[in-house]
């Protein structure tokens, strides 16, 4: 308790609030713009980030990351174009709301969330990082095989109308994830010969590709964003609403704070299956699950929040056991070895005010993030309501300078439009996008573990269903398969009575 | 009485059954390790393929009476090309810029990029074209240019 109340005061101190607020300004602007992100704007920052003390500049990378989460659902929900790719399935329930004419309610409900996922995970992590850090290495193979196929079941809740062509778009998408080198003989595979695949296809572009391009086609028939009845009201009152409205779904809040917080601590895995998977499990427990894809809060309110809670996740990995959860975790490593602080078991015992330091500006900068962002919102808001021959242009060149600017590579630019061809054909014969992303996504992860896992068992298929942890995996994904046909069967059942 | 077939979609799944078998072209011949898993999902798709050809046919032999007219009309070349136009627009264009992004300087792309597009989603209004398009390209220059340090590919002068 008393090293918190270091902590506190440490952090405010006015020089490490003013690195707060610029860094929660740089990574709300980073978030919000396409193409760049948590990672590639660490990466500028680690350049001057030698010439700080250790603690300002660790407290600034971390408002960065997380006010980056934050941001990232801004232009899903108002353009479909994800600003992060863990904020992809932001536009599942974002977009259809902002197409209602309700931007500022969606935007009001994915501040609201964010807020809610970075203030719990904060806490989960204050409170059990040394103790969970020990756990994350218990996740082997087997249990990063099953965290997959666990994420796969959140396909049956993206599948659409027509279950056969949303497991189409799913094992398409597990398809074109195995494209590049062979994790194991290092073999090229469905690569076209162009070496920008052989890592693998690139999520950005992908990204922009499905989502930001692919809406541009459809936007050109249309004179804005907004149709229909419910034109788009740039008014930030209606926020509120929205800000009001994702508390109705507490449970669903907390429940994705938590799937999001465990599914950051385990290396490897990052924010988008943890906003994918929770989704998934949101529409599975919900009371209403017939509701989502159509913009429904709740989605809205799982994808964020779960989003948001893994980042204080991810960081407790790389604290407790100097092992990075994701690409910007490794950042963090850095910085802290640059600085010459050792992460590792213990880090906590020798840095343990610097460590609560971390997780207490995790929560600040999610309440400045949200105060800030709403209040820019009322500005960003007016970007649906513009009309066709500008946003259209605007989405147009945001996509291509992001696809570019995250690696440099022209040949980036082919693979986004690639994408946003295929994306014209899933569309117009209703085949989900969203699984097909999830397929994408969780390719490169389902192979090398699944292998992996034979290896050390000698091809022993009984570790799949023999470790606990796979155990409680395997119960995870009956349930959530099973759940949304019983609720609906109960619901049901009352409305007869 | 003549069936409505979506014909369109039957060549989006033979574009997927090319992809399959250019993968399977690619891939064999590599060791088991390398394949396997590929194989398996390439088997996957063949019959994810075949069941939806099966639902697509079984939908259109139950709506056959109702639309069947539709596969007596002429067709209409001008209302495919005006439902094609924008596609083919938009994907032209970025191919035209991607291919002289390194030979023209980004800057310099970006700006006759958004002019067309600005110009063609407005129907000829070139002055807020070229107005739009001037102050995107400087504030992409300010952003990407100048404030991050990007190095970016540059023509001549920028």
């Amino acid at each position: 308790m008393e090293n918190l109340l270091i902590g506190f005061t440490q952090l405010f101190a006015p020089q490490t609030m003013l690195f707060i607020l610029i860094g929660t300004v740089v990574g709300l602007l980073a978030g919000a713009i396409p193409g760049l992100n948590d990672t590639n704007i660490l990466t500028l920052f680690l350049s001057f980030i030698v010439f700080l003390d250790p603690f300002p500049a660790v407290i600034l990378m971390t408002a960065v990351f997380i006010a980056c989460q934050t941001a990232g659902s801004i232009p899903a929900i108002l353009m479909n174009i994800p600003g992060t790719p863990s904020t992809a399935a932001s536009t599942l329930e974002g977009y259809p709301l902002t197409k209602m004419g309700k931007a500022g309610q969606a935007l009001g409900c994915s501040f609201a969330s964010s807020l809610c996922g970075t203030v719990l995970g904060g806490i989960f992590a204050l409170l059990l990082a040394p103790i969970i850090g020990k756990y994350a290495l218990s996740f082997g193979p087997p249990e990063m095989f099953m965290l997959a196929l666990f994420g796969m079941t959140a396909v049956a809740s993206l599948t659409g109308s027509s279950v056969t062509k949303g497991l189409l778009s799913a094992i398409l998408g597990l398809l074109v994830g195995t494209i590049g080198l062979d994790y194991f003989l290092g073999v090229t595979r469905a690569t076209f010969d162009v070496p920008e695949l052989y890592g693998g296809v690139p999520q950005i572009p992908l990204l922009l590709g499905l989502f930001g391009v692919g809406e541009l086609y459809s936007l050109v028939k249309k004179k804005s964003v907004g149709v229909g009845k419910g034109a788009v009201a740039p008014d930030i009152s209606n926020q509120m609403e929205g800000f009001k409205a994702a508390f109705k779904y507490k449970l669903s809040m907390i429940f994705s704070a938590v799937i999001g917080f465990i599914v950051g601590v385990i290396p490897g895995t990052g924010a988008t299956i943890a906003s994918f998977t929770s989704y998934g499990m949101a529409r599975s427990i919900s009371k209403e699950p017939d509701k989502f894809g159509k913009g429904h809060y709740e989605g809205l309110v799982a994808t964020d929040c779960a989003n948001n809670a893994s980042v204080p996740g991810s960081i407790v990995p790389a604290l407790t056991l100097g092992i990075p959860g994701s690409g910007t975790t490794v950042l963090f490593i850095s910085a802290f070895l640059m600085h010459g602080m050792q992460p590792g078991p213990t880090f906590f015992s020798e840095h343990i005010v610097d460590a609560n330091s971390i997780f207490l500006t995790v929560i600040i900068v999610g309440c400045i993030a949200t105060i800030v962002g709403m209040l820019c919102s009322k500005y960003m808001i007016k970007i649906v309501s513009l009309p066709t021959h500008i946003l259209g242009t605007l989405i147009a060149m945001f996509c291509l300078m992001g696809a570019f600017i995250y690696r440099l590579k022209v040949n980036d630019l082919y693979i986004m439009l690639a994408f946003s061809i295929l994306s014209i054909f899933l569309k117009k014969y209703n085949y989900s996008l969203p699984a097909f992303l999830l397929g994408v996504i969780l390719g490169p992860i389902i192979e090398p573990n699944f292998f992996r896992a034979l290896a050390i068992s000698d091809n022993n298929f009984s570790i799949f269903f023999t470790r606990p942890i796979c155990i409680v995996l395997w119960v995870m994904c009956v349930a959530a398969l099973v759940m949304p046909k019983l609720i609906a069967r109960k619901s049901k059942k009352k409305k007869e009575k | 009485m003549k069936k409505k077939l979506p014909w369109g979609e039957f060549a989006f799944l033979g574009c997927i059954v090319a992809f399959v078998i250019y993968y399977y072209t690619s891939v064999n011949g590599y060791g088991k390790r390398a394949v396997l898993w590929p194989y398996v999902l390439l088997v996957c798709t063949l019959i994810a393929v075949v069941a939806v050809l099966v639902e697509l046919i079984l939908e259109s032999r139950g709506k056959g009476d109702v639309v069947s007219d539709a596969q007596t009309e002429k067709v209409d070349l001008k209302k495919i090309w005006k439902g094609l136009s924008s596609y083919v627009a938009i994907i032209g264009s970025f191919i035209v810029y991607i291919a002289l992004l390194k030979k023209l300087g980004m800057h310099l792309c970006n700006f006759c990029l958004s002019f067309f597009l600005t110009l063609y989603f407005s129907k000829g209004k070139w002055k807020t074209a070229l107005v739009f398009a001037a102050l995107l390209t400087l504030a992409f220059y300010l952003v990407f240019g100048v404030a991050l340090k990007i190095r970016l590919p540059k023509f001549k002068l920028f």
